[in-house]
């Protein structure tokens, strides 16, 4: 099941790849074994004044630092696993020097944007269509995004070139009704009454040949509905 | 003179009228090479992505620490994704193209997982670099069609402005068109190529999952008493099963249930499980504007509602409330941990409080006896892996799935940086950052845990 976490779902996630990378080049983040920079030579200072340090203060986080380190968040009461984290680094009496960021991260773009656009391609593609239908043709276009063969934005799907009628003839620029926005957010929400489904098409309409080569999984108003 | 005055307007209307159409030619001429000129950049853009991609796969192959290696393996599969969207631009119908937009979203995918390996410090399998080299040859193979479509396009043999007109007309005549570009040759070879498994979104083996859910199979009357044993306003004559989930996750039964809008085509519809008669999801598109009851009380009324399908052990974690309707999270609790992929969503009406949403594909797919085990790392040990920049709000532990379809137990850390709060998944075996979620701050969202 690709469902990303589906349960905030106003939510964007960040992989920290870079924080991990340049582990040395900032204050107040953790130090561990490899470690190597300004900070570590301080907590070595501190470590060595107080005798728990005896190797070199070199700058370099290695085995006498970490034995260091274990020595001392024993005989201070602290967990003695060989890491200098927060509490380990107030109890050293470190600089936690803390960067407070005065504007918030998001302004809250990520979801309503998302249903205003999904709201238009369904009601552009599903007039007459009964709800179902048109929470299902909203889940199919998720669904897209999801999968290999498409963009992976919303907007990417949506506006990809020969992929949707609307989007060519300009019927997607329509406003939609609150049907539509409904079933938007219940695609949004996870509603998925296709099962997982990657393509729609109106049998009566469609004249690709090579659409009909596709194994239809399901009938719901005027379209059919196919998962590959 | 008055006999003149008919052919006068007459010409003068040809001469304004011819003026009007050479007006428009023009102006469709301009709007033509317009759109040819920007697919022509996007192609420039596509093949140069490709090649980058190409390239820095090659390096990272060939280059011995972890370092390099990731460094490689982030630029390839970021040139991949941006070569996957210029392509996914371009006026090509999906059909002769699926295969490689497949081929580029895994390539970008594939080597995102071996980045996190190698971020592990985990040295790649032989096997695993075996498929990177094979990826290689392919994108190499891709890259050099590529180069030959631009030489045609550069000598005029293609313009995209008609690639995109003849598409439409025919799509007889694009595929011609099409294999003439030698795209789909590739397209083609793409056709044999292996499935890819690996920890990622994309991985292949992510289609064959098997649902947890067991149980004996049902017919069709039984899904219809399931449906009316669970919603008291429905009579039984409203209930109707109206066809078959196949070829699914979850195979079940279409179900419709006659309401007071259904003769607008805007009836309830569910669908109940053949094995073990659960209800997968349930719609009921009714629009109400009315907020007659507030969130506390929603969420009691979802909760008994999930206790009276036989839904125990549920706890609610996120709500959204719209116009008179709320949707409600509930997670499953084992032990007090949070299992976030056991996820069931419910909606409320907030006039008077009837349920007209249910969607349990999530707790369907995933729930079973798990026996979680005791953490390795204490609250305390993990806490020491948090930036000393946040201010934690709260901790507890929880389950949660990772791309590849696995899930792992973590400490789920609600903190404070700036004014923004996160959520931050602590590893309570390993102690690494597994997640961190962004609460985006919206009137209609919040977190209830």
């Amino acid at each position: 099941m690709k469902k990303v976490i589906s349960i905030i779902l106003l939510v964007i996630f960040t992989i920290s790849i870079g924080s991990f990378l340049h582990l040395e080049n900032s204050h107040a983040q953790t130090l561990a074994w490899g470690s190597k920079g300004e900070d570590v030579r301080i907590a070595q200072t501190k470590l060595k004044n107080w005798g728990y340090l005896d190797g070199r203060v070199d700058g370099t986080f290695g085995k006498s630092t970490y034995d260091a380190v274990i020595k001392f968040q024993k005989s201070n009461g602290l967990t003695a696993d060989g890491v200098i984290g927060p509490q380990t680094r107030a109890a050293l009496g470190m600089p936690s020097n803390t960067v407070k960021p005065t504007t918030p991260a998001s302004n809250g773009v990520s979801r309503s944007d998302d249903i205003h656009l999904l709201a238009r391609i369904i009601h552009a593609e599903t007039k007459g269509e009964p709800y179902l239908g048109q929470v299902s043709v909203g889940a199919v276009i998720l669904n897209r995004v999801r999968h290999p063969s498409f963009p992976n934005t919303l907007a990417g799907v949506v506006y990809q070139p020969c992929a949707f009628e609307p989007v060519k003839n300009g019927a997607i620029n329509e406003a939609p009704n609150d049907s539509a926005y409904n079933a938007a957010r219940d695609a949004l929400n996870g509603w998925d009454p296709t099962g997982g489904a990657i393509y729609f098409w109106n049998p009566a309409t469609a004249t690709s040949k090579w659409i009909w080569s596709r194994k239809i999984t399901l009938e719901i108003g005027n379209h059919v509905f196919a998962h590959n | 003179m008055k006999k003149h005055a008919l052919p006068i307007v007459l010409a003068i209307a040809l001469v304004a009228s011819l003026g009007w159409g050479i007006y428009q030619y023009n102006e469709r001429n301009d709007y033509h090479t317009y759109l040819d000129l920007q697919y022509q950049r996007e192609f420039y853009d596509l093949i140069d992505h490709v090649e980058n991609a190409q390239v820095n796969l090659s390096k990272a192959m060939a280059s011995a620490s972890h370092g390099d290696i990731v460094k490689f393996l982030s630029d390839t599969s970021r040139y991949s994704y941006m070569a996957q969207e210029k392509l996914t631009q371009l006026p090509f119908h999906h059909a002769p193209i699926s295969n490689i937009e497949k081929f580029l979203s895994q390539l970008g995918d594939y080597c995102t997982a071996m980045l996190n390996k190698s971020l592990d410090g985990v040295t790649l399998t032989q096997e695993e670099l075996n498929t990177m080299a094979d990826l290689h040859s392919r994108a190499n193979n891709f890259a050099d069609e590529l180069v030959k479509i631009q030489q045609d396009i550069v000598s005029g043999g293609i313009k995209f402005g008609d690639l995109r007109r003849e598409g439409n007309r025919d799509l007889q005549a694009l595929g011609d068109q099409m294999s003439d570009m030698g795209l789909i040759n590739f397209e083609e070879s793409m056709q044999e190529y292996p499935e890819l498994i690996y920890d990622g979104p994309f991985s292949d083996h992510l289609d064959e999952v098997e649902p947890k859910l067991k149980g004996k199979e049902i017919n069709e009357e039984e899904a219809i008493n399931i449906m009316a044993n669970a919603f008291d306003k429905y009579n039984i004559d409203d209930i109707k099963v109206t066809g078959e989930l196949k070829n699914q996750h979850i195979d079940g039964y279409y179900i419709s249930l006659a309401n007071e809008n259904a003769q607008d085509g805007y009836e309830s519809t569910a669908a109940v499980s053949k094995v073990g008669g659960k209800i997968i999801w349930y719609m009921d598109p009714i629009l109400k504007g009315e907020s007659n009851i507030g969130r506390e009380e929603a969420i009691q009324k979802a909760e008994e509602f999930l206790e009276k399908i036989g839904y125990k052990n549920m706890k609610s974690t996120y709500v959204m409330a719209y116009e008179g309707q709320i949707v409600i999270n509930f997670a499953y609790e084992e032990d007090e941990v949070l299992v976030y992929n056991d996820l069931i969503k419910v909606k409320v009406a907030l006039d008077d409080g009837d349920i007209i949403g249910l969607e349990a594909q999530g707790y369907l797919m995933s729930h079973h006896d798990r026996n979680i085990e005791k953490p390795e790392l204490s609250a305390d040990e993990a806490r020491e892996r948090l930036s000393s920049n946040v201010t934690e709000e709260s901790v507890r532990l929880a389950m949660i799935p990772l791309d590849g379809g696995k899930e792992i137990l973590t400490y789920e850390f609600k903190v404070k940086f700036g004014e923004d709060t996160y959520l931050v998944y602590i590893d309570a075996n390993t102690g690494d950052q597994r997640q961190m979620l962004l609460l985006v701050d919206q009137e209609d969202g919040s977190l209830v845990i």
